[in-house]
């Protein structure tokens, strides 16, 4: 009887035994998480399915020294981590000012943005993060990573990514206080 | 442990028992630390709901092309768009069989003209599709 559901394991088995196909899987399990993570570090959606499709391939290329150590979503997010970054210094995609960052759309702050919106200003606040910062919250919040898992894709001790994590959230959160605040003053 | 740092472990249920009891008191008693706990637990809900976005349609298919370039790209069609690819499909073979002749008469129940709008119409739906899907990467929401 045919396998419906396949394990990573059973799919990377398959794959290095020949069957190219069976990546698809794969892509298609993990190409939102991936997406969503390479966006958050680039910010440039074209750019970041370039990163995200060069993780696939990367990986796809070094399946075989994959060994199992650790989940393979996490060594993929590595990869896709590591790529968005070097990618993001190569094009020198600086974090930016709060001058520089453009918001077109107006907003109430009372906590009824639309789901449109809320990423936009999202979006906008991880601009203005720096680049650990932007890599912790994607990780913990992404696909709901172990401190430890995320101390693995990092190459961070596990104890200083609680400290990381929390430095970040509390950038993000006046950065977010920030961004509002502007945006009020200009309806003004 | 300053405030914040606490409200960030009650919100990932990472406290104690007393740690939440003490939150939860704080709560009660102080309006600072209510504004600030309304303040970092929408941001947390903010990340939760918005961090996942949508790769684009295609990408499985552009991956596949560029680590197996033999292997067929794989466009994906709606299925809407399949169901129109069969019904065309359907509509040309009876279209071609009444003109062959291999369709009698009294049994011809489209006209010729009805059979040729109806598989140009299905046409036109499959090709905006395609193009719409094409486009999707340039028009990607955030």
């Amino acid at each position: 009887m045919r396998k419906l559901e396949y394990s990573d394991e059973d799919l990377i088995d398959l794959v290095i035994s020949g069957d190219h196909n069976a990546y698809r899987k794969i892509v298609d399990k993990y190409k939102n998480y991936v997406f969503s993570a390479v966006y958050k570090i680039i910010s440039h959606s074209e750019d970041a399915e370039d990163v995200a499709q060069e993780t696939f391939v990367k990986a796809f290329r070094a399946l075989e020294s994959f060994d199992g150590r650790s989940k393979f979503s996490t060594w993929l997010y590595k990869i896709a981590i590591n790529t968005a970054i070097s990618h993001r210094r190569k094009k020198k995609f600086y974090t930016q000012d709060i001058e520089e960052v453009q918001i077109n759309d107006t907003v109430s702050i009372g906590g009824s943005m639309k789901q449109q919106e809320q990423k936009e200003y999202l979006q906008k606040a991880f601009q203005l993060l720096g680049e650990d910062d932007v890599t912790m919250l994607t990780l913990f919040y992404l696909k709901e990573l172990s401190l430890e898992e995320i101390a693995e894709i990092t190459d961070f001790e596990a104890n200083n990514v609680k400290v990381k994590l929390y430095r970040a959230r509390k950038r993000l959160a006046e950065k977010m206080k920030l961004i509002l605040k502007s945006e009020a003053k200009s309806l003004l | 442990m300053d405030k914040e740092q606490l409200i960030f472990d009650y919100l990932d249920n990472n406290c104690s028992e007393s740690e939440k009891e003490t939150v939860e008191n704080l709560l009660i008693t102080d309006a600072e630390f209510k504004t600030l706990f309304l303040e970092l637990s929408a941001i947390h809900k903010l990340l939760e709901d918005n961090l996942v976005i949508e790769a684009p349609k295609s990408f499985t298919g552009r991956v596949m092309s560029q680590i197996s370039p033999g292997l067929k790209f794989d466009f994906q069609f709606s299925e809407f768009s399949k169901w129109l690819a069969v019904i065309t499909a359907v509509l040309s073979l009876i279209f071609s069989l009444q003109k062959l002749g291999y369709i009698p008469e009294e049994y011809q129940y489209f006209s010729s003209q009805i059979l040729v709008l109806a598989i140009a119409l299905a046409l036109v739906f499959v090709i905006i599709e395609t193009f719409m899907s094409l486009q999707g990467r340039k028009n990607m929401s955030i």
